[in-house]
């Protein structure tokens, strides 16, 4: 009974571990340039880094009936 | 307001909320290579808003550096019923009171936020390029003017106005699924008549925000994305009219108006364009919403049935600035000519058959004999000199404008000329409202030397405007020589559109493919911003009144009506300029859920929710706001309702505060 409460601990804390890995990974603690770098793929970044991919893969960025496309409205009454 | 030039059409409300439309295509493999194309639901392009903007985007920040005077085109969608007072040159600014920076402010915010909404949006796609015919959204109302062109000219075309739309798709590459569409269409923003005061975007508002609804309404079957956004561009509108029926005499003789002039018995005041719901004392609304249905079918009909020609091709753009106040060029047939310092003329007064004028003057009066009392009038502006008269001949100059510039430049000499070109399709950006023919000619003479020059095989061109600075109107040399009102607000005299056309071919080997670099910026036009008058006063306080609070119910709705009826509350009001609640709103239909729960169902973008404001009392600083819900427009469901209202007060120390009110609940049954 007590061995399986230490096996069923130690899974737990071995979940918990790799979570608490994964979360500092994607949250990025550790240096200020890993900040920078996710900061800027959060803005424009993101975009630019896939379309620069697909350039280099050769994809869609290099047909020259394939472009960068965006729409927006707001509102302007005055 | 802006656009009639009728200094008693003081805004009272919103019909419609106004909005900035921006559309980017750029090349994904090169940064450099992008344009942005914006649609304001404004009367015009203008240079203050213009320069707002691109001062705006540098600001920015270096993400937006891209984007700049050269690759972004600002063009309105001409409607006649929005706010005035955001125009650079001092004669639009007359009738409006001057410049108010809280209207120029949201503009220049507004279009801004919506450029960022689409660069964050940039995602890899296509572009594609469809047309259909839409037959009952304008005909010609200058057409004694039309028939002065050549014959041969004319029977080159089945219609005396360009009916046909030609819309871009722009679909994203991740799921297939479109983003949004841009479509030019002529016809002017003159649905909505100069005796009302409720803020809208005419029909190409209504085009557009139906549309969009209808779009969303049915995103999977319309293989659309979220936030689908639909343009709906001007084009060579000057010479158009959404009053499909004619004009005729409002004098009680039922007489069509004298074709050459549009008068009634020897007057323009009584000549009145005519809207398919001619006859409601609606100020217009049931037309303009009709001939918006029109244009958005139209487009829906590309959307859905036709057949699309893909875009390839580099992305390139250029803008320069021309002083036209003496623009010396050689005409095709080898004269050498050339343009004058601005000017109006007589016809300018006279108004349209969609908006007329005042006073004795009247369309088509080619070198009219001197009037003694307007040569007073506009002596005291700019007195025209010899040379001035004979280069403006055959207009008889009323407003010397382009060389009136006290207190400030009255109207532009220096012209943007602009061209974008995304492929084989390539957009004439017009600062002023081309009539049809001219903007039939500019396009051949751009197709024309897109394909001698190898720039583009094929080419689609459009022409998009009034954009950038407003010029009033290009009218062919022959439409000139008519001078009705088109002819007369011709600014640069009979050589303007030549001189346009001229111009622009000059620059157009800066869309080649291999072009590297861009043209000299041209002259500095004048920035009038920080000069401009204003004569609009800034609201001093509100009051509720003894005993009333802000947002209370003064007169409520009725427990019940039948759908299709019109429903209203008033309340005790506040100022509409404390806040413009921009992104919000000053008025909501809220819906009952069965759990008991309010749902928003409507919103003062909603067309048929009007929202009122009326001063009652100036020296105690009350007001009334009425919120009208007319419900036979989109057959809501039966259920319990309840209006609201938002507001902000403003006291006498200047603290404004948010206040909200709401009706008691209602059934539609």
């Amino acid at each position: 009974m007590a061995r399986s409460h230490i096996a069923v601990a130690l899974g737990a804390a071995l979940v918990a571990s790799l979570i608490i890995a994964q979360l500092v990974i994607n949250l990025g603690f550790p240096a200020v340039d890993f900040w920078h770098g996710r900061l800027d793929n959060s803005y424009n970044g993101a975009q630019q880094d896939r379309f620069n991919s697909e350039k280099q893969d050769g994809g869609l960025a290099d047909d020259p009936s394939s472009y960068l496309i965006g729409v927006g409205k707001a509102d302007i009454t005055g | 307001m802006m656009g009639y030039a009728n200094s008693s059409q003081i805004g009272s409300g919103l019909r419609q909320r106004l909005y900035s439309r921006a559309f980017i295509v750029g090349n994904p493999s090169e940064t450099s290579e992008r344009l942005v194309y914006l649609v304001l639901d404004t009367q015009s392009g203008d240079s203050a808003i213009r320069n707002g903007i691109l001062e705006g985007l540098q600001a920015m920040g270096s993400e937006y550096s891209v984007y700049g005077k050269n690759n972004v085109a600002v063009t309105g969608t001409h409607s006649h019923a929005g706010p005035g007072a955001w125009l650079n040159y001092l004669l639009p600014q007359i009738t409006s009171q001057g410049f108010d920076k809280q209207s120029y402010q949201a503009i220049v915010d507004g279009t801004l936020l919506s450029i960022r909404r689409a660069h964050e949006s940039l995602t890899l796609g296509t572009v594609s390029a469809g047309t259909a015919k839409i037959a009952d959204a304008n005909i010609n109302r200058s057409l004694f003017a039309y028939l002065a062109n050549p014959q041969a000219e004319r029977d080159r075309y089945t219609d005396n106005v360009d009916k046909t739309m030609t819309l871009l798709k722009f679909t994203r590459a991740s799921d297939g699924k479109s983003i949004g569409i841009l479509n030019w269409f002529p016809v002017h923003g003159t649905s909505l008549l100069g005796n009302q005061t409720l803020i809208a975007g005419d029909n190409k508002g209504v085009a557009a925000y139906l549309l969009e609804k209808d779009i969303e309404a049915d995103a999977s079957n319309s293989n659309a994305a979220e936030g689908f956004v639909a343009g709906f561009s001007q084009a060579n509108v000057g010479d158009t009219t959404p009053n499909v029926l004619g004009a005729y005499c409002e004098d009680g003789s039922g007489q069509q108006c004298r074709l050459n002039d549009s008068t009634c018995g020897g007057k323009s005041q009584d000549c009145h364009g005519r809207g398919p719901y001619f006859g409601l004392d609606d100020g217009g609304h049931r037309s303009c919403y009709e001939i918006g249905r029109r244009q958005a079918l139209g487009a829906r009909s590309i959307y859905d049935f036709n057949e699309f020609t893909p875009i390839s091709g580099k992305v390139r753009s250029f803008h320069t600035f021309v002083d036209f106040s003496n623009f010396t060029f050689t005409l095709s047939n080898g004269s050498v000519v050339h343009t004058c310092p601005a000017a109006m003329g007589n016809s300018f007064a006279a108004g349209t058959s969609d908006g007329p004028g005042a006073f004795d003057f009247v369309q088509n009066d080619p070198g009219a004999p001197s009037n003694p009392f307007w040569n007073i009038v506009g002596s005291a502006i700019a007195p025209p000199s010899k040379e001035q008269k004979e280069c403006q001949y055959p207009k008889p100059v009323l407003l010397n404008v382009g060389q009136a510039n006290i207190p400030y430049p009255w109207s532009p000499n220096i012209v943007d000329i602009q061209v974008l070109r995304v492929g084989q399709l390539v957009i004439i950006v017009s600062p002023g409202e081309a009539t049809t023919m001219s903007g039939r000619r500019w396009r051949e003479a751009v197709h024309n030397y897109i394909v001698s020059s190898n720039i583009a095989s094929s080419p689609i061109v459009v022409l998009g405007g009034p954009a950038n600075s407003y010029t009033h109107y290009i009218a062919t040399e022959e439409e000139y020589g008519i001078q009705r009102y088109e002819g007369a607000s011709t600014l640069y005299g009979q050589h303007t559109l030549n001189a346009y056309i001229n111009s622009t071919l000059t620059y157009l080997p800066y869309l080649a493919d291999d072009a590297a670099s861009s043209p000299p910026p041209g002259p500095s036009p004048p920035d009038n911003r920080d000069k401009s008058i204003s004569l609009i006063t800034g609201v001093v306080y509100d009051g509720a009144g003894f005993g009333r609070s802000f947002g209370q119910v003064t007169k409520d709705v009725l427990p019940t009506y039948a759908r299709g009826a019109t429903v209203s509350a008033t309340f005790v009001g506040a100022n509409p300029r404390n806040n413009l609640r921009l992104e919000g709103t000053f008025a909501s239909i809220e819906k009952q859920n069965s759990d008991g729960t309010w749902v928003q169902v409507k919103n003062d973008e909603d067309w048929e929710l009007v929202y009122q404001w009326k001063r009652v009392n100036g020296l105690t600083g009350t007001s009334d706001v009425t919120i009208t819900w007319d419900t036979s427009f989109t057959g809501p469901e039966a259920g319990t309702y309840k209006i609201r209202y938002y507001g902000d007060a403003k006291k006498v120390g200047g603290t404004i505060t948010e206040f909200e009110g709401s009706s008691a609940s209602f059934k539609l049954t």
